[in-house]
């Protein structure tokens, strides 16, 4: 006999009604809350009632504010056939019949839930099941991430066997699922749980299923239920998700943070976060999707207070995703109506300063600033406009101090598109092109953070994960 | 379960216990320290729905109207034992009793079977439960008008109320719960 059914046997031997019915009562409601905390249970002045119920639980409902609730029914004998017409009379609710006596007393189910509850929305167990159903969870597992679908939506004819058997998947299972490896044990799991679930719920719980496998560093490619993926996740689920697994331990497995970018990009994740905090796995992400992810956009801005020792880092900030070069913070975007209200007093490099950078680049387009003038020029079609130009020197190699660069339009490496770097605004944009966010990045820490040769070469590094590989060759292609 | 049903649908009754779920409280102790279980017990319920006095309930399940006086009898004696035992021994707490049937027995004097003659009778018959105590007319009395004697129908389960109307109820127990 389990602990739930020996406490209750205790209560019944109570020869005072009342002691025996609150010993009852607390019994059953202290199991059902260690199956499911969220839950608010309210009791009724019945017990073991024809029609009315002796426990009435709730959860609060996200989506419309109204209360869900299940009726729980509490009954001596429910695997006898002459049951089954109870349940005909109660079904309306889809309410929790639960037997109060031990299943070797009981013995059995001798009907089918169908033939009372064509839906088959009741669901009908004992004591021992629900004790069964976490009697060997491990302290470190948290059963309750299936019970309690069990609790609010499960449905059949649960005894103590089916009970025993779906708490022996879920402590194998569970750990698993939170640590993100092997997945059969997570699907047996997830199987054992579901065959007593209705489509809903059974819906929600591989979406959390899904969900935990996934902040615990699973790939998403091991774990495939019915076609389900991230890309049916909505924005406040993938929402949740980002939140719980960049807050996670350290994930090192590049191949599981290239298959959750897969359904990323950079804009939706700082459009998703608004901010957070830099960190490993942050990092990871990032890293790992730079070659895919593209951007329209970058824009650099001081940051408010720089530590000490500073090491590069990603962020998301001001719902952009940001990388943190010291004293500025350089954010990416698709929607460059984040930079409208950006100042304008980024300083203007004078040409003789600009130029060693711009040497044998790709340039359009140079508008420089003269005391006198406002020039504009741009390469004449089918000719390049080099850097050393004797058109561009005229008005800029004068000598006077007071000539600056207010933006150039260079190509962008490895694309067919071009860029706008605008110094006073600090801002790179690229039009309606999106462009490959490492170059992107490359491109505007390089214009746009004044750093040092040393710090920027460090940049390119943390960009190419110190890998000279194809994208360090773009890398110093815009160098 | 089917008598369960009909009484708790009067919405006067909450049958609470049954012999086979908690024999402990469908048991009483009788005037010989033995202990007697009855098949369904519960409490009466007022118009307000206040619970009230307790019930001890024997059901008998009879297509016929054979032995079953004698069975009568012995559940007169145990009432009566227990009535007297509870009078006795503490505050008397108005327990009641009820003979539920599907057949009628002893067609002839059927409207008298709540009587105290009837309760003396069967105290006679079955005066080892009486723990060798003598005979007490005024707890007969008493008893007499604590007795229940109903007959119920084969079709019954066709006179309660239906699911719609169930649910009903069921709004007005679960409105205001604690």
């Amino acid at each position: 006999m389990t602990e739930l059914t020996q406490t209750i046997q205790s209560a019944l031997a109570q020869s005072d009604w009342d002691v025996a019915v609150e010993g009852v009562r607390n019994a059953v409601i202290g199991g059902v809350r260690r199956l499911d905390p969220t839950v608010s249970v309210r009791y009724t002045e019945y017990f073991n009632h024809s029609y009315a119920p002796d426990l009435v639980l709730e959860w609060p409902d996200d989506e419309d504010d109204c209360a869900r609730s299940r009726h729980v029914y509490f009954r001596f004998e429910v695997t006898h056939d002459a049951f089954a017409e109870d349940i005909r009379h109660l079904r309306d609710g889809a309410p929790l019949f639960l037997g109060l006596r031990p299943q070797d007393e009981e013995g059995p189910f001798r009907y089918r839930l169908q033939d009372a509850d064509p839906a088959e929305r009741c669901l009908v167990t004992l004591t021992e099941a629900l004790d069964a159903l976490d009697e060997h969870a491990p302290e470190t597992s948290d059963h309750t991430l299936a019970t309690s679908a069990l609790v609010q939506g499960g449905k059949g004819l649960v005894d103590r066997q089916s009970g025993a058997e779906v708490g022996d998947a879920l402590t194998a299972g569970l750990p698993a699922l939170f640590s993100g490896t092997e997945p059969d044990k997570v699907e047996r799991a997830l199987g054992a749980v579901e065959q007593f679930l209705p489509d809903d719920y059974r819906e929600r719980l591989e979406r959390q299923f899904w969900f935990f496998w996934l902040g615990s560093g699973g790939r998403p490619s091991d774990l495939r239920r019915r076609g389900f993926g991230l890309g049916s996740f909505d924005d406040d689920e993938l929402r949740n998700l980002l939140r719980y697994v960049l807050g996670a331990p350290p994930i090192t497995d590049e191949d599981y943070w290239r298959q959750l970018g897969m359904h990323l990009s950079a804009h939706r994740l700082g459009d998703l976060l608004g901010s957070a905090p830099g960190g490993n796995n942050l990092n990871a992400l990032v890293r790992a999707n730079l070659a895919g992810w593209t951007a329209r956009g970058a824009g650099a801005r001081q940051r408010p207070a720089v530590p000490l020792v500073h090491e590069l880092s990603w962020q998301i900030d001001q719902g952009m995703l940001s990388l943190d070069v010291g004293d500025l913070a350089i954010s990416f975007t698709d929607d460059r109506r984040h930079f409208n209200n950006w100042s304008h007093d980024g300083r203007r490099p004078r040409w003789s300063e600009l130029r060693p950078k711009l040497s044998d680049h790709n340039v359009t387009q140079v508008e420089v600033l003269t005391p006198e003038n406002e020039v504009q020029i741009r390469r004449r079609e089918g000719h390049r406009l080099r850097a050393d130009s004797a058109d561009v020197e005229r008005f800029t190699g004068s000598g006077t101090t007071h000539d600056s660069v207010r933006a150039v339009t260079v190509g962008v490496p490895g694309t067919s598109s071009d860029a706008h770097i605008d110094f006073a605004r600090r801002v790179v944009d690229t039009g309606e092109d999106n462009v490959p966010l490492r170059t992107l990045a490359l491109l505007a820490t390089r214009y746009l953070s004044g750093i040092s040769e040393d710090r920027l070469r460090e940049v390119e590094e943390f960009l190419t994960d110190g890998k000279r590989d194809g994208a360090m060759a773009v890398a110093e292609e815009v160098g | 379960m089917a008598v369960k049903r009909w009484l708790e649908s009067t919405t006067r009754f909450s049958v609470l216990w049954d012999v086979y779920g908690a024999f402990q409280q469908t048991s009483v102790q009788l005037l010989d320290g033995r202990a007697r279980s009855y098949d369904l017990a519960g409490h009466l319920v007022d118009s307000d729905g206040q619970a009230l006095r307790h019930f001890y309930a024997e059901v008998k399940n009879y297509r016929s109207a054979s032995g079953q006086y004698a069975l009568y009898q012995e559940f007169l004696a145990v009432s009566y034992s227990t009535t007297c035992r509870n009078i006795t021994a503490d505050l008397d707490p108005g327990t009641e009793f009820m003979w539920v049937t599907w057949h009628p027995f002893s067609q002839r004097r059927f409207l008298h079977l709540h009587e105290p003659n009837e309760i003396r009778d069967a105290c006679a018959r079955f005066s080892h439960l009486l723990g060798g105590e003598a005979f007490r007319p005024e707890v007969a009395q008493t008893l007499s008008a604590r007795l229940w004697l109903l007959v119920a129908n084969r079709r019954q389960s066709e006179m309660e109320m239906s699911r719609a109307f169930l649910g009903e109820v069921r709004k007005l127990t679960t409105m205001e719960l604690s």
